[in-house]
């Protein structure tokens, strides 16, 4: 069997502020397999983002600390290496690629100088060769007169373009691992559409794999083979992308699959799921997720009294009403278990959680090319 | 092609050169500033001085340019050229060669140009003997006695610290074309020098133009050193905050405490009068808004976005800090700076006023100090002169500071146009 190139094992990251300690991550669990593309699902502040930063060891410390769990990259834990042992794996074996291309290149420089300096810090090129080498990762990403482009600056560049160039950037040293942090959240549907057919693409060329943190659930449908769904700081849902999007088991998957407009479907309002996030500094006890949870009130209204409680004022605001739901929901933060074959759930009352495993979180799968996605 | 042809390139053609001019940041800015006629002036200013500081011994200088004396040609003029001034007016031509060579990137032009001269002036520091007892008065002599069969004088024909020995009992005159100022007829035979003499016969506008030197020497030496401190400093401070930056600032605020005039003097009282001290210490005093200014600078910068691609291209700290960074953040630094050379020259020339400054050099704030020195009369020549140029520099700097603080703030763009 293959073995994970990146595991990351109960991952906790929390943060000093002024609002006291705020747990970003709170034992994240999830492995991308060579070839394969995990796509992270949820909403801002989840702990998307900060599971990536922590791969490259990008997050402040302080504010910032790791308080415990293991980043396992190629069977090494990457929360042990130094700066100067990640400064090579930085770029060379994992890259990255951020969600704002207007301001992920340095306005100062020629988009050539910013290519070249990478290349020239990961591989062993001399100026000229380095050079080449950009020009072919620039004509890689589908820009035209490559060669022209390298000594143009930033500001002379659409967005799409730039994000074109980031993604050259990530991808000219060929990294084993590609971290994109919404990477088309900044483009428009079009570019978005060219931006993923792109990555896809060069994903398969190189044998790459990618980490795709997004919110959007269709640019998951469409690109990932496995998908995190996360919620306040863990991961509330995990499985093949079929498993998934066939049969949601937490509730919060559902309402986002709920929320997504459907072609032939009239709704006077599209669904949503009432209420914020939480504050991550001030969660509510157990789910986190209960007090916006459709499904324990529904079960609430049908259960015996003594299972049921009342929300506490604590969380109830204005588009969360004080009804009742269940006890165990507040009692309790449910652990992600194994709830089917190779489907994992956190949620008291998704099916199967009763009698789940308590097993990692770990799926091998990969769709073959262009297989469509009943969604 | 397949690929170019398979995914639709959203790019726009390339920018062709001539409608859109490639431009950095840097340039940009340089630009926008002196568009300001504010800036020009000021520019202008600063490029006159430079040439004279540069050609000082060219254009200021008892010994002839050239000269047959006792039917030998010679140019005193090159014999007296001092180790600086070499390497200042070969640094002066090699510049000029190499602002024609565009071939070669603009920052190993200008290292080499500043090789040249450290070379050049090390070579002739270590190569001349002895300096010869200066008798400015030799040729001027030579020729009152018809020694002298052709002679092709600089400009103005008065080294700075000739005290014409050969006409005693000149004492303060006044320019020639003071047509009001009233002298006994002895002194008018004396009277055709441009700015005047001072107390001890040397002439005014040798001396001033001599003290160029010193005064944009100063300033960019001692900003030069303050600049490399608080950026290295602020930079750090920024980068790390925390722990760094708390002692950082501690540092900022107790070097902020030393009142660096009275240290000055102090060190002055202890050590001589020497202009490099000067500078010295006016750069490890003044290096604390430089650091401040830096430090909020990456402040700012270290939460964007390109900071972190940088990172996460795994670039060294050095690479992330100074190439990345600081040119994005150095446009306040230079504002600061350009008014920190004002206020070098202000400093040198307070201190040469209190007649602390390096006697063997002449400044323009120790001829204010003769001003004051008057025998009786007001000698206005003395006070003016030097007082202006003094006003002028400081006001050119600062007009080059203000226009391009207003070309780096886009909110500022609109209110000023000095």
């Amino acid at each position: 069997m293959t073995q994970p190139l990146l595991k990351i094992e109960d991952l906790a990251v929390s943060f000093d502020t002024s609002e006291g300690t705020v747990r970003a991550v709170n034992g994240v669990n999830m492995s991308v397999y060579p070839g394969q593309t995990l796509g992270v699902v949820g909403e801002s502040g989840c702990g998307k983002s900060v599971s990536a930063l922590s791969t490259l060891q990008l997050v402040p410390t302080p504010p910032g600390s790791f308080d415990g769990g293991r980043i396992l990259f190629d069977g090494e834990n990457v929360l042990d290496k130094s700066e100067k042992e990640m400064q090579k794996i930085r770029g060379n074996h994992i890259a990255m690629i951020f969600q704002e291309p207007m301001t992920s290149l340095n306005p100062v420089y020629t988009v050539g100088d910013q290519i070249c300096e990478a290349i020239l810090l990961h591989q062993h090129v001399n100026q000229a060769e380095a050079k080449d080498i950009a020009e072919q990762a620039l004509r890689d990403v589908g820009i035209a007169e490559p060669r022209a482009r390298l000594d143009v600056y930033p500001h002379q560049m659409s967005g799409g373009m730039r994000q074109r160039i980031m993604i050259a950037m990530a991808l000219a040293c060929k990294p084993r691992l590609l971290l994109a942090d919404e990477p088309t959240t900044a483009l428009d549907v079009t570019i978005q559409a060219q931006i993923l057919e792109l990555l896809r693409k060069l994903q398969t060329e190189h044998g790459m794999s990618v980490m795709l943190i997004t919110h959007d659930l269709g640019v998951v449908a469409e690109n990932a083979d496995v998908i995190a769904v996360m919620y306040a700081g863990r991961v509330v849902e995990y499985g093949s992308v079929h498993d998934v999007f066939a049969n949601p088991m937490h509730p919060y998957t559902q309402g986002l699959f709920e929320s997504i407009p459907k072609l032939g479907e009239t709704h006077d309002r599209l669904p949503t799921i009432p209420g914020q996030v939480p504050n991550p500094a001030r969660l509510p006890a157990g789910c986190p997720f209960h007090p916006r949870c459709k499904n324990t009130r529904c079960l609430a209204a049908e259960a015996p009294a003594e299972q049921v409680t009342t929300l506490s004022a604590a969380v109830v605001e204005d588009d969360i009403p004080a009804d009742n739901v269940m006890k165990d929901c507040v009692d309790g933060d449910p652990p992600l278990l194994e709830v089917a074959p190779g489907h994992w759930a956190a949620c008291w009352h998704a099916p199967g959680h009763a009698d789940g495993k308590a097993t990692r979180p770990d799926v091998s799968y990969r769709r073959a090319a262009e297989e469509p996605v009943a969604g | 092609m397949n690929d170019a042809a398979s995914i639709p390139s959203t790019a726009p053609a390339p920018p062709r050169a001539s409608s859109t001019r490639r431009q950095t940041y840097m340039q940009r800015v340089l630009s926008d500033t002196f568009v300001r006629w504010g800036a020009r002036l000021g520019l202008a200013w600063i490029v006159v001085l430079t040439f004279l500081a540069i050609f000082a011994p060219l254009v200021a200088n008892s010994r002839p340019l050239l000269i047959k004396m006792d039917g030998e040609w010679s140019s005193p003029m090159i014999k007296s050229l001092t180790p600086l001034d070499i390497a200042l007016l070969l640094g002066f031509f090699v510049a000029a060669i190499a602002y024609f060579i565009k071939s070669v990137p603009a920052h190993f032009r200008a290292l080499a140009v500043l090789a040249v001269v450290l070379l050049t002036w090390l070579v002739a520091w270590l190569s001349a003997g002895e300096p010869p007892p200066e008798v400015y008065e030799t040729y001027r002599v030579a020729e009152r006695e018809g020694r002298v069969q052709f002679v092709i004088n600089a400009p103005i024909p008065y080294s700075p610290r000739d005290r014409l020995r050969d006409q005693p009992g000149v004492g303060l005159v006044a320019p020639w074309w003071a047509w009001w100022e009233t002298t006994n007829t002895e002194a008018r035979r004396h009277r055709h020098h441009w700015l005047g003499n001072e107390a001890n016969n040397m002439d005014m506008a040798s001396r001033m133009i001599h003290a160029c030197r010193v005064a944009l020497s100063i300033g960019f030496v001692a900003t030069g050193i303050a600049m490399v401190i608080g950026i290295v400093l602020g930079g750090f401070m920024g980068y790390f905050s925390r722990a760094v930056d708390l002692v950082g600032m501690r540092l900022v605020e107790v070097f902020e405490f030393i009142p660096s005039l009275y240290l000055i003097l102090i060190c002055v009282a202890f050590f001589g009068r020497n202009i490099y001290f000067i500078m010295v210490i006016l750069g490890l005093t003044g290096w604390t808004g430089y650091a401040r200014f830096t430090r909020a600078e990456f402040l700012r910068l270290r939460n964007q976005d390109f900071v972190l691609a940088a990172q996460a291209c795994g670039l060294p700290l050095r690479s992330i800090l100074f190439r990345h960074m600081l040119p994005n953040g150095i446009g306040p630094i230079l504002v600061t700076a350009s008014f920190g050379v004002a206020s070098a020259i202000l400093y040198e020339a307070t201190l040469s006023f209190l007649n602390v400054g390096d006697v063997q050099r002449p400044s323009w704030g120790e001829l204010l100090y003769q001003a004051l020195q008057g025998t009786g009369s007001f000698t206005w020549w003395i006070a003016i002169f030097p007082g202006f140029a003094i006003f002028m520099t400081v006001f050119a700097y600062n007009l080059i500071g203000e226009s391009l603080r207003d070309a780096i703030d886009p909110h500022m763009k609109k209110s000023s146009h000095l």
